[in-house]
């Protein structure tokens, strides 16, 4: 008996191994960093001198609401086109797969290619303007790069990708049968999405949502090679390497990157709680 | 009285379910074949087959969900084939419920309700008397994952019947009940039917079920129909082989009718010419070339010298004893081996010899496919 | 709609007949239109949103490949002189190679590390196993930068930053716990009876892992391996701070390429973003048949 618990116990220092480096490489300067932000460079001294000067600074404060509208606009269209293709493809329809496929295609390449994808495609004189000139929708080239919108489109086309790809699995876990059930009940197609299937699905839908807002509060490469990252695209990531690496003010650095996770914190809790009211639960059926 | 008076609240006008020369093809595979079967108002119709024998595409085009490839679905004299199925009024049971995780049991049961636009008062009224129907009063503020089995088949049934539909679809509602459950179930189910009086469509593959419930039966395999009649029909005299030895017809012996003698036809088997006599039917005649066969219930064993025509000699091999009854493996000399079911315990021994009777009352005459 | 009915007065056992007055069955117009509208504008959403997630990947590809390219709906020629030029002027191959080196090194150790720990999460039932797997999720959900400036500070005040062994170690960061994710199901599928059986042969805890689970879940490391391996391509952040000129993963040289990128051709950039897309495509596509290929030979 006492060899047992004493094998268990050891058995803990298996942990060791993943712990440890994540203490060291984690944990330490995620707590350090916080540190950081009550410091001038090279001092020890606490003050609160990084955020007067972030919040009285334009060139600091800006950040937040510049990243907001540039995100926030972009994460719910994209949750409207994710949403609408996925749902369009739901259950077995036939080239569904291959929707899903392209949509989520994107993922694969990853930001850096995106934005040079961006940049080729809706360019003055990309496919998408000579199109659209010679079609006669638009008399001179639309500026769609270096600037905004660039960066708006880029973060669309990698939002749907990564919304879709979690959207898919979560609307096939629905039991199709409900949807049945619901039409025999006399429920036309929109009210059968109004009252089954949306009810079931909200709650998952909404995290899905927080998470890629999250994940695009944080946007750089984007904001930096499609956008404007000197004005309409300075995003707190933007600012924060600015002063890291042209600055060399770690700790200017670290208070706008602990501003950008209090904002994505706020952000994560008004989803919740607009989540929060509704059922929240499993929408599988047994079998 | 008062029970059935109440419940006639719930009886829509009753419909008459054709199906016309229905086909349904998936690709190159025919799920359905030319299916044809008439459902008269009232009747409680069960569609009795094999998983995959196309019953459940059948009740698909019934509902909705599938369209036709060829072929028309009729109430009343109305095709239907071109109403949506919201349209349709069909009372529907999912095998697996599909209740609502969402809603209550009452907002499930009044969801149909919903959908028709009833008013306050009578949609009230109507909720309460589905659930004390299906016994469930005093649970319809609980939300479905917190009903038991039986208890979530009732509220389908409930959600079901209160919109009056025109016609009910069960799809193999008690599959995933217990076996005691089951029984309960089935007794219920029968007892709503007499109340309510709708046409009504089962689909399973549980020859007991079929036999206890309906007042017609349609055996279907290959997504061909086999057979429709009674249960007494379809269990006296199934048609052919797939009939026969779906429902539970054990012994089969090929072979040609050679004869005729004192209203029974002499048979013959192709191979080793057992010759039998069998009651003489109209549908066949000599000639014909027939399947035999006999249930295990009905072959006798006898110890007396009784020998001559109809008997057959031979040994036990295997004995299972299964409670009410104990089934016996007889080999006879030429090589066959007859099922036979004896009430009781074990009255005979493995490797016993043994005489078999097979009455030429009791033998059937069947179709080969 | 349907009129509330009289409570029929008959008292037949048998069911009513009136089937001769029901009214006939009619569809919704309106829901019909609606029906299409929504169809018809889905499938042109669908398609002109696929058509621009297309185009977008052509575009970078026939531009990299493209003569002259200007204003025309295809390039005038093709050529891979823009590919050459851009491999040699950047040095990409060189670039590849510190990245390769950096990611094979950084995930094999990942998940050498993470086995072990991988193995209690799967087999032991402990008081703070949800917290920890809090913690071990942390690193891939928390914005990166929390964590990539202090690191990159530190980094640079001990000297490991613009080292190999610095981008290798912070490799490790958001490696160890994906690795752990990624592991988890595979080790909990395992039949642990099997262990039994072997320790009960007397196998020590050392031999247990090298006979008995290490060989069941070689599919699934391998698996794992493509995909910690694609996860730490990527890797973005905390190596573009700690880089150095000649430490750089390719994916840090080919955005400090664009980020500064006025005077270059842009073929010649697009050419560049294709060295990143290839190797990314292939290791996706050797992810998808690994595990294609595992889940058949697990009977799944």
């Amino acid at each position: 008996m006492n060899q047992e618990v004493f094998t268990r116990k050891r058995d803990y220092l298996l942990l060791l191994p993943s712990l440890l480096p994540l203490l060291l490489l984690f944990v330490y300067p995620l707590l350090k960093g916080f540190v950081m932000t009550f410091q001038e460079p090279g001092s020890t001294a606490v003050t609160l001198s990084n955020y007067i000067e972030f919040f009285t600074n334009a060139k600091y404060y800006d950040t937040i609401w510049r990243t907001l509208y540039l995100v926030v606009p972009a994460a719910i269209l994209e949750l409207f086109l994710a949403f609408g293709i996925t749902y369009f493809i739901r259950g077995k329809m036939k080239g569904g797969g291959l929707i899903a496929g392209l949509t989520i295609f994107p993922l694969t390449l990853g930001s850096i290619i995106i934005d040079m994808a961006v940049i080729a495609f809706f360019k003055p004189t990309g496919w998408f303007n000579t199109t659209m000139i010679n079609i006669g929708i638009l008399d001179e080239p639309f500026t769609l790069v270096y600037n905004y919108w660039g960066a708006f489109i880029a973060l669309i086309i990698l939002g749907v990708a990564f919304i879709a790809s979690n959207l898919v699995g979560m609307m096939d876990s629905i039991d199709p049968n409900l949807e049945k059930a619901a039409r025999t009940l006399g429920a036309s197609h929109w009210v059968t999405f109004k009252r089954v299937f949306w009810p079931l699905i909200r709650s998952n839908v909404l995290t899905v949502f927080a998470l890629n807002l999250i994940m695009q509060i944080g946007v750089y490469s984007t904001a930096v090679i499609v956008g404007n990252p000197a004005s309409e695209t300075r995003t707190f990531v933007v600012v924060a390497f600015e002063e890291a690496m042209r600055n060399f003010n770690y700790n200017m650095a670290n208070t706008v990157a602990i501003v950008m996770g209090v904002t994505q914190l706020l952000v994560l809790a008004i989803v919740f709680a607009i989540r929060k009211r509704g059922f929240v639960g499993s929408a599988s059926t047994f079998k | 009285m008062a029970q059935a008076l109440k419940s006639k609240s719930f009886v829509s006008e009753s419909t008459k379910v054709e199906i016309n020369d229905l086909t349904k093809m998936f690709g190159s595979t025919t799920a359905v074949q030319n299916a044809s079967l008439t459902i008269e108002s009232g009747e409680f119709m069960t569609l009795l087959g094999p998983s995959g024998c196309g019953k459940t595409t059948i009740l698909s085009m019934i509902l909705g969900i599938l369209q036709p490839t060829s072929g028309d679905i009729i109430f009343n004299g109305q095709p239907i084939n071109q109403i949506d199925m919201s349209r349709r009024d069909i009372g529907m049971v999912f095998q697996n419920y599909a209740l609502f995780p969402h809603m209550t049991v009452a907002q499930n049961i009044a969801f149909g309700l919903d959908m028709r636009k009833i008013n306050k008062a009578e949609k009230k009224k109507r909720v309460n008397e589905a659930i004390d129907m299906v016994q469930l009063t005093d649970l319809g503020n609980r939300f479905i994952k917190d009903l038991s089995g039986g208890q979530q088949q009732r509220v389908a049934l409930a959600r079901a019947i209160v919109i009056r539909p025109r016609v009910l679809l069960l799809d193999e509602p008690l599959s995933n009940l217990d076996a005691k459950l089951r029984k309960e179930m089935r007794t219920q189910l029968k007892k709503l039917h007499n109340e309510l009086g709708i046409t009504t469509i089962y689909v399973t593959h549980d020859q007991e079920e079929a036999l206890s419930l309906s007042t017609k039966v349609t055996v279907m395999s290959n997504g061909v129909i086999q057979q429709i009649g009674t249960p007494k029909e379809i269990f006296g005299r199934p048609r052919n082989y797939f009939v026969a030895n779906f429902i539970g017809y054990g012994n089969f012996l090929e072979g040609t009718l050679v004869d005729v003698q004192d209203e029974h036809f002499i048979f013959e088997t192709d191979k080793d010419l057992v010759r039998l006599a069998v009651k003489q039917d109209e549908k066949h005649q000599v000639g014909d070339e027939v399947i035999l066969t006999i249930k295990p219930e009905m072959v006798e064993i006898i110890t007396d010298a009784k020998i001559g025509m109809n008997s057959l000699q031979g040994n036990i091999t295997v004995s299972d004893y299964i409670g009410s009854a104990t089934g016996y493996e007889v080999e006879t000399a030429g090589g066959r081996t007859f099922k036979i079911n004896v009430l009781g315990l074990n009255p005979y021994a493995l490797g016993e010899e043994v005489k078999l009777y097979l009455d030429p009352e009791k033998l059937l005459i069947i179709d080969k496919e | 709609m349907r009129a509330e009915k009289p409570i029929i007065e008959e008292e037949t056992e048998t069911p009513v007949v009136k089937g001769k007055h029901q009214k006939p069955l009619r569809n919704s117009k309106k829901g019909k239109l609606l029906q299409g509208g929504y169809k018809t504008s889905s499938w042109v959403l669908i398609l002109l949103f696929l058509t621009i997630v297309l185009g977008m990947t052509l575009a970078v590809i026939l531009s990299a490949f493209g003569e002259e390219w200007y204003g025309t709906i295809f390039p005038e020629g093709y050529t891979v002189e823009w590919f050459v030029n851009a491999w040699q002027a950047y040095e990409v191959g060189e670039y590849f190679k510190i990245t390769m080196e950096i990611v094979l090194t950084a995930t094999v150790i990942s998940l050498v590390l993470s086995l072990p720990t991988v193995y209690i999460l799967a087999r032991r039932d402990f008081p703070f196993k949800q917290a920890l797997l809090g913690f071990f999720q942390m690193p891939f959900t928390l914005p990166d930068l929390l964590y990539a400036i202090p690191v990159a500070s530190i980094f640079y005040s001990i000297g490991l930053a613009e080292t190999m062994t610095g981008l290798i170690v912070v490799n490790l960061i958001v490696g160890i716990p994906f690795s752990v994710f990624i592991l988890l199901p595979y080790v909990e599928s395992l039949d642990p009876r099997l262990e039994y059986a072997a320790q009960s042969l007397g196998a020590s805890k050392f031999k247990l892992f090298q006979r008995v689970i290490i060989p069941q879940i070689v599919p699934g490391i391998t698996a794992s391996a493509i995909n910690i391996f694609i996860r730490m391509f990527n890797t973005f952040t905390i190596i573009l701070l700690i880089s150095g000129p000649k430490t750089q993963t390719l994916n840090v040289m080919v955005f400090s390429v664009l980020q500064g990128s006025g005077s270059q051709p842009p073929a010649m950039l697009n050419s560049l973003a294709l060295t990143l897309m290839i190797p990314l495509l292939f290791f996706s596509f050797l992810s998808l048949w690994v595990s294609s290929f595992t889940q058949k030979r697990l009977g799944k």
